[in-house]
């Protein structure tokens, strides 16, 4: 594993976390939204849109976890207690987790519910189940929960990020953001 | 020699089998159903209630005819709520346009077990000309007639307002039907 600089996560890795992040709460939005509308074509396009994107938040996984098994991350700001280090490393498990499995349990809800996700209109990607429509409920209720879980779990991660930045003041933020050239 | 066996008991046998008009069309073993795009996205359909008056012989496709009547409100196409939006005023219209139908003018030998209907379509009390291309294949049910039929469905008023823009769903829709007749 490669050892990164101490005080930053690398460019690549940095992007990612940003890119995926933005994606992520985007998605999460249009998600909720979308659901709740009633049939209309503007539907229609909103669960495509969110598909197309959901399976390229997956891809993004691929590379990212790719990355991170490779480079290892920047050490946490000294002086936090282990019970903290221990939840934090979890916590970030876990995101990486929920991460591919939200997209995923999307897919597969797709699939069983009938839908072949066709990317971009153009490309279809492999069902990854049979057709099932009680199924297809059945993984519409887990894409949801999965997607409460993540959501809470990015608030855990968000109020760490508020502790550290506001309160203690010991510059942990500044792993995540790109190192100021001088 | 065995082939030559095989060709005699043929001959003997073909005209029993294919010489006489088929005419009672078998309604459980016998589907209609077709297949719209949604965002590039193939989704099945069906029609689970048509009647049929079919007069098929095979020797003298020139005095065969079909109609085909199909129930409106008997339109699926993958969960109550797409179910209801294909029978209201934008689609199918079922309270003022109960029916569709085909009546056929003419059928035609191509060759091959395969034949051609041309005839009259009518959805939503718009009529046009269409040629429906089919196979004849006798089956231990029966004779077995499968045929596709590409349609716009704008041309015939289906999917309005709204729904109009192709680029949400595709203007051809695929109808299939499965005829056994004995």
């Amino acid at each position: 594993m490669k050892r990164q600089d101490a005080s930053h996560y690398s460019l690549p890795a940095i992007m990612l976390h940003w890119l995926m992040a933005f994606m992520i709460l985007g998605l999460f939005g249009l998600g909720l939204y979308m659901s709740n509308l009633p049939l209309s074509p503007r539907k229609l396009q909103l669960f495509a849109w969110h598909k197309w994107a959901g399976m390229l938040v997956l891809a993004l996984w691929c590379l990212r976890i790719g990355w991170r098994a490779l480079h290892q991350p920047p050490a946490l700001p000294g002086g936090m207690p282990a019970w903290q280090e221990r939840i934090a490393g979890m916590t970030h498990w876990a995101l990486y987790g929920l991460m591919l499995l939200v997209p995923l349990s999307g897919w597969l809800m797709s699939s069983a519910s009938g839908f072949t996700v066709v990317m971009f209109g153009k490309w279809p990607l492999p069902n990854l189940l049979a057709a099932n429509h009680a199924l297809g409920e059945t993984l519409k209720t887990v894409h949801h929960v999965l997607n409460y879980a993540f959501m809470g779990l990015v608030g855990l991660h968000v109020l760490a990020v508020i502790q550290h930045q506001f309160l203690l003041r010991d510059g942990l933020l500044q792993r995540m953001l790109p190192e100021a050239r001088v | 020699m065995k082939h030559v066996l095989v060709i005699i008991i043929l001959c003997f046998l073909a005209p029993t089998a294919f010489a006489k008009a088929w005419q009672s069309v078998q309604m459980t073993q016998s589907h209609i159903t077709f297949v719209s795009t949604q965002m590039g996205v193939a989704v099945p359909g069906k029609f689970s209630r048509f009647t049929a008056q079919v007069h098929f012989d095979t020797d003298a496709p020139q005095k065969d005819s079909a109609v085909v009547t199909v129930d409106t409100a008997s339109v699926s196409a993958g969960g109550t709520e797409v179910d209801e939006t294909l029978k209201g005023k934008d689609w199918f219209d079922v309270q003022h346009w109960p029916q569709a139908q085909f009546v056929s003018r003419r059928i035609r030998m191509l060759g091959n077990g395969r034949y051609a209907a041309d005839g009259v379509l009518s959805i939503k009390g718009r009529s046009h000309e269409v040629e429906i291309v089919f196979a004849a294949n006798s089956s231990a049910a029966g004779l077995v007639l499968d045929g596709d039929l590409p349609i716009s469905r704008t041309a015939f008023g289906v999917g309005g307002g709204q729904w109009a823009d192709p680029s949400v769903v595709a203007d051809v829709v695929k109808i299939h039907f499965h005829v056994v007749v004995q």
